[in-house]
């Protein structure tokens, strides 16, 4: 029991490391000084509705819900701000929404953004600025800038052969942002 | 005493990855819900032996007999005329009927076809049942999905009629999924 604790505990570390810590392993440090530098420099997120964009609604400035509305191939979409594209064998549900990071001093000018989905789905794709989402977390930007909402573009791939049976979609996608 | 040291150092490491997780990442999670409505859609295109449509690979096109008479003269591309001597004489063109549809589990379609105002002269027909307005005619209960059916559309017009006569009517089509 002795030795199982610390190895538990170790997974553990490796695991937070590989979704969430910055990919650079020459800053990673452990050091007591360098986490309190990091805690002044705390990120947060906030999601916004975007001007020309579905209405964000609930929740928390970080934990948002984006109703996309009843959608279908010949009718369109019933929510303002929802375009649906037609495709041959698919049709296309997009809208647009911002996402705002915010950092509690001026150390770091950029970010780096991944996303994911929280639940696979293979009824449906799923693509953020034409990145197609998985559960894996996907790079979304590199550098994205601190202190500036930016738009994204969500993209939901229908395939007209879904039926009655898998046609409610709910998902949620997951933003991770390391500071550069 | 080695049980304590041991879950002090547990205690520190979970402490330490905890900072560290919190303080130098943020996320977000935004949920998003759909519903995806099965629909079927109906368009009318123009079929390669009969008149051209105007408004052809929409749902609201027309049809154009253009100038017709019993015996001679010239017909519009695409018109196909018979007689019965001394009664009536028919004119009639396919129309391309393609029914599409999208997140439903349906087989096939029911066409159904009704005239929109009553017409108490001529007869008119599709597929080469009669159409009228007073109920709903069933042109067929079978139709396959993403196909061009023709279906004839056919006007038959009295020899009593006054030349110069204008006839106009529309034929309102409904395709429901089976």
């Amino acid at each position: 029991m002795r030795f199982v604790l610390p190895l538990l505990l170790f997974g553990s570390s490796l695991i937070t490391d590989g979704w969430a810590q910055r990919k650079s392993t020459a800053k990673r440090t452990s050091t007591a000084i360098a986490m309190k530098s990091e805690a002044q420099g705390a990120l947060s997120v906030s999601f916004l509705s975007a001007p020309d964009g579905a209405a964000l609604a609930g929740g928390t400035s970080a934990q948002r819900s984006l109703n996309l509305g009843t959608v279908s191939l010949a009718g369109g979409a019933q929510n303002a701000n929802v375009q649906v594209q037609k495709l041959p064998g698919r049709f296309v549900v997009s809208t647009r929404f911002g996402l705002s990071i915010e950092s509690g001093s001026q150390h770091a000018a950029s970010a780096t953004v991944l996303a994911a989905l929280a639940v696979p789905d293979p009824a449906y794709t799923f693509r953020l600025d034409g990145i197609t989402l998985e559960t894996v977390p996907q790079l979304l930007q590199g550098q994205a800038r601190i202190g500036t909402a930016l738009m994204h573009r969500l993209e939901i791939e229908v395939p007209t052969s879904l039926t009655e049976k898998n046609s409610q979609l709910h998902n949620a996608i997951i933003f991770q942002v390391i500071p550069n | 005493m080695k049980k304590l040291t041991l879950f002090a150092f547990v205690a520190a490491l979970m402490m330490i990855s905890s900072v560290a997780f919190a303080q130098t990442t943020a996320s977000g999670t935004l949920t998003v819900t759909a519903t995806v409505n099965g629909t079927i859609s109906l368009v009318f295109n123009s079929d390669p032996s009969g008149v051209a449509l105007s408004g052809t690979g929409t749902n609201a096109a027309t049809l154009a007999f253009g100038t017709v008479q019993a015996f001679g003269g010239a017909l519009t591309a695409g018109v196909t005329r018979s007689v019965i001597a001394g009664t009536s004489f028919t004119v009639s063109s396919p129309v391309d009927v393609f029914v599409d549809r999208s997140n439903v589990a349906s087989a096939n379609y029911t066409l159904n076809a009704q005239l929109n105002a009553a017409d108490a002269v001529n007869t008119w027909s599709v597929g080469g049942v009669p159409v009228t307005n007073a109920a709903a005619a069933t042109i067929t209960a079978t139709g396959a999905y993403t196909s061009n059916i023709p279906e004839t559309v056919a006007l038959t017009i009295p020899f009593t009629t006054a030349s110069g006569t204008n006839i106009s009517n529309a034929i309102n089509f409904t395709a429901t999924a089976n």
